[in-house]
């Protein structure tokens, strides 16, 4: 089991308490037959002076956006349009003040030959799975105050087949409205203008060198996955805001930071963390972070983990893919995703002698993100 | 592991040579420390047992001895630390938490909190010198195979009872040891000798953080796993077979010196009992809390230390592993040195004190900087050949303290590391050696209370010792 938490927020001003609503599965969606699976998740954290509205969007390249809005602003989805992919179907009534997010278009399954834990151009062979061929169901919804909520969603199925009971990808999201620190390791700060964002691979083993349908989704016991006797997984990642770009300046920027205490962390000094150019210049803008650890047990155990490695050197989206065309990305900002403010990157998971995840061969794994709109002081907070 | 070797303060040589163990059957006997001549003709011997190396009575023959007794405790010493050396690899081929993984340390020390007063009565009363480092030597090599076969099966708890069986051995072989050397070198060169064989100690702890990375490497090229962790251990072992055949070596040179020099079998010394613990000073057990809290923040920092400067400092296992052992190696050259100075000075008390501020610096280094730990970790060799110096002169019986300290202090600091992580270890480890600092300010005033000696310098303490001498005359 791979694990992986990440903190997704933006700044918008003080750090007030927010009320935070209830998950809207498919908001305004009636009459149509997409409306029974998954496509926008809503949840608006309202404050004193603006709302949050969080967004998370699982079809195609799933996407997680944090949108900040003046107070009492609604969104407005186009369902027709919507499930045809069309550019710009979910809107707001109001232009937002600012928009920060990330999709996730492809899985990547290499073949770690070195042993380095990383994915980059000299890499040999892999496969790009692209995150459309999954389908996905909302497994649980979690809202027991006005402070916090959550949803847990699943794969159900690999290229139209069901996938075998423990072979899944699942994301946990959740939208905070007060200050506070998680209560599973990595143990990372909230505010109430941020998301906390987990993956986990969960004994992900696709046979992805067959094209008998009967044998794809067999699991093998085996080190060998797809072909690959040392495989490791990877990602592509998109970072994208709606913060203006200018052509000579660096947008988002990838950092790491190291601190004196790992009371929160047991064993990781280190915390990774994502900007925008707003961020770093007037504390308000678009910000992720995570602590570069993937756990590869359940409970966590920090004997048990492996890194996730991201390529700091980010480029700019050139390319808008089918993944992302299908995406809640490309629905809130359309064809202006390519000229606006993004980063393009890859999260490869593994480090040199971590035995690939597992000593008795399936690869799981979990990524834990968050997000914010606020940027903290990081230290002595961490 | 540490013994009461290393220089002492001349004047409390008589008093540290002997080296009492306690009878548990409740006889206190009292014996001249070192065999003794039996009376009958002297022994002449001729041909090849007459030549230098072959005769007791010549100075080559205690040297080929020295030699065999500097290596009677290195196998034990080697493979003590074998788990420092292979944390995360123990770890992960064992699948197993750092608070299991301190179980392979804490197994070793807590029967040892023990075993030292039962040591000396089994080489004296049942084993005898000879066969009783014999027994012990194999207990330690079994006790190694027994751990390195733990991880050939993948089996934890196999692992666990080997270490606890080589704990058996391990203390107890370090007492024998003490026999042999004030048995063959008592009256000659026994500071030096203490000094050589507790840096023999540390070359043996320093090889094991040098060697069993590459020695693991090695094997991962024909075997995986935990079987590459398990025949690693077993090579680790080899040493405690060679150690085993030192054993036998010593054993028949000392049984032809016996012979030819008409002695009896060495003894471990003077007796205590057990009830004597009701009477001891105060001193006696502030010497213990500082023991015991100094040495919570050694042995079970360093057996966790190799990790910790992996994922703070950014080292890699080799370097890491280089890093641990800095203490040892200077430990191995200091320790003479420091022992040297404080024979010379005197003042116990004020260098013991002083090793534990320098001590709970480099911790606070560690803990509050980046600076590359290979500089705290240097002046903490220091500071520990320092104390041990200092301390252990002090003590005039054997304290198992130290192996408490480093007993429950290594299940608590593998506990600490995995729930709270390793800020919250070190300041664990400065919060004792902040109890040891005023455990050492505190013997101070109750020293100089009672006349101040453990304060004194050498010339200050002999014109005390002449004065009470001459009052003792003249009262008669």
């Amino acid at each position: 089991m791979l694990r992986w938490r990440l903190l997704l927020m933006v700044m918008a001003g003080m750090t007030t308490a927010r009320n935070v609503s209830q998950p809207d599965v498919n908001p305004q969606c009636e009459g149509l037959p997409e409306c029974e699976e998954p496509w926008l998740i809503h949840v608006v954290a309202t404050g004193n002076n603006d709302s949050i509205h969080h967004l998370w969007g699982i079809h195609g390249a799933p996407s997680f956006l944090v949108v900040t809005t003046s107070l009492d602003t609604g969104l407005n989805v186009t369902w027709t349009d919507f499930i045809k992919f069309s550019p710009l179907s979910v809107t707001f009534d109001e232009k937002p003040i600012h928009i920060f997010g990330f999709s996730i278009p492809n899985l990547i399954l290499f073949d770690d030959t070195d042993d380095s834990g990383t994915l980059d151009n000299s890499t040999e062979p892999y496969i790009v799975v692209p995150m459309t061929n999954f389908y996905w169901e909302i497994k649980e919804v979690f809202n027991e105050s006005t402070r916090e909520s959550a949803v847990l969603m699943e794969t159900t199925k690999f290229q139209d087949k069901p996938l075998p009971m423990e072979t899944k990808i699942s994301f946990q999201i959740a939208a905070y409205g007060l200050e506070g620190r998680s209560t599973v390791l990595p143990h990372l700060l909230r505010t109430p203008n941020s998301a906390q964002f987990d993956m986990v691979l969960d004994h992900l083993v696709l046979n992805l060198n067959t094209t008998d349908d009967e044998i794809l989704m067999e699991v093998k016991e085996t080190t060998d996955i797809s072909g690959f006797k040392k495989a490791r997984w990877a990602m592509d990642l998109i970072i994208f805001s709606s913060e203006p770009l200018n052509e000579e300046e660096k947008g988002i920027e990838f950092s790491t930071e190291k601190s004196l205490d790992d009371e929160n962390t047991p064993g990781v000094f280190h915390l990774d963390q994502i900007t925008t150019k707003l961020a770093r210049t007037t504390k308000q803008g678009g910000y992720m972070q995570w602590r570069p650890v993937s756990y590869l047990s359940s409970d966590r155990d920090i004997n048990l983990s492996t890194d996730p490695n991201i390529d700091g050197n980010f480029t700019s989206l050139t390319e808008i893919s089918i993944a992302l065309e299908e995406s809640l990305a490309y629905a809130v900002f359309g064809d202006k995703l390519e000229s606006a403010m993004t980063a393009q990157t890859k999260v490869s998971f593994g480090q040199k002698k971590d035995k690939f995840y597992a000593a008795k061969t399936t690869p799981h794994g979990l990524l834990a993100l968050d997000m914010d709109r606020h940027q903290r002081k990081l230290s002595p907070r961490w | 592991m540490e013994k009461s070797t290393g220089s002492h303060d001349s004047s409390l040589e008589e008093e540290r040579e002997v080296t009492p163990s306690t009878d548990v059957n409740g006889v206190t006997e009292h014996h001249e420390d070192g065999p003794t001549e039996q009376e009958g003709e002297e022994v002449v011997l001729t041909g090849c047992g007459a030549s230098a190396c072959c005769n007791p009575q010549r100075g080559l023959y205690r040297f080929i001895g020295l030699l065999f007794m500097c290596f009677l405790s290195f196998g034990s010493y080697f493979c003590y630390d074998t788990p420092g050396a292979l944390q995360d690899h123990i770890k992960e081929d064992m699948e197993v938490n750092t608070t299991q993984f301190a179980s392979l340390y804490s197994l070793y020390s807590w029967p040892n909190v023990v075993l030292c007063f039962i040591g000396g009565f089994l080489i004296d009363r049942i084993f005898g010198i000879r066969w009783g480092t014999i027994i012990f030597s194999s207990l330690v090599t079994l006790g190694q195979f027994i751990y390195s076969l733990g991880g050939i099966v993948d089996q934890f708890w196999l692992m666990q009872f080997g270490r606890f069986v080589f704990g058996i051995g391990g203390e107890s072989l370090a007492v024998a040891q003490n026999i042999y050397t004030v048995s063959w070198f008592k009256g000659k060169e026994l500071n030096t000798v203490f000094g050589l064989l507790l840096s023999m100690a540390r070359v043996g702890s320093t090889v094991n953080f040098l060697t069993m990375i590459p020695i693991y490497n090695w094997v991962n090229n024909f075997a995986d796993g935990y079987r590459t962790l398990g025949i690693s251990l077993m090579l680790a072992g080899i040493t405690c077979v060679f150690s085993l055949a030192c054993a036998i070596i010593l054993g028949l040179l000392d049984k032809r010196r016996s012979e030819v020099l008409r002695l009896d079998s060495a003894k471990s010394g003077e007796k205590v009992r057990l009830s004597d613990v009701l009477s001891f000073p105060l001193s006696f057990w502030l010497l213990s809390i500082i023991c015991v809290s100094y040495y919570v923040a050694i042995f079970p920092f360093i057996g966790l230390a190799k990790v910790f400067f992996m994922r703070k400092f950014d080292l890699d296992d080799t370097t890491s592993n280089a890093v641990s052992s800095i203490v040892y190696i200077i430990s191995a050259f200091a320790s003479p040195l420091m022992g040297f100075v404080v024979d010379r000075t005197g003042r116990n008390i004020l260098w013991v004190f002083i090793a534990v501020i320098f001590s709970l610096g480099c911790h606070a280094m560690l803990t509050f900087t980046f600076i590359n730990p290979f500089i705290p970790m240097s002046i903490l060799g220091l500071a520990y050949s320092l104390l041990a110096s200092a301390l252990w002169p002090m003590v005039s019986l054997i304290i198992p303290e130290h192996q408490l300290g480093t007993a429950y202090g290594i299940m608590l600091a593998g506990l600490i590391v995995d729930k709270k992580g390793y800020l919250v270890l070190e300041i664990f480890y400065m919060v004792w050696l902040c109890a040891a600092l005023a455990s050492t300010a505190l013997i101070a005033v109750v020293d100089s209370n009672g006349g101040g000696y453990l304060l004194k310098s050498p010339a200050q303490r002999e014109k005390e010792i002449k004065a009470s001498e001459g009052e003792e005359n003249s009262s008669l």
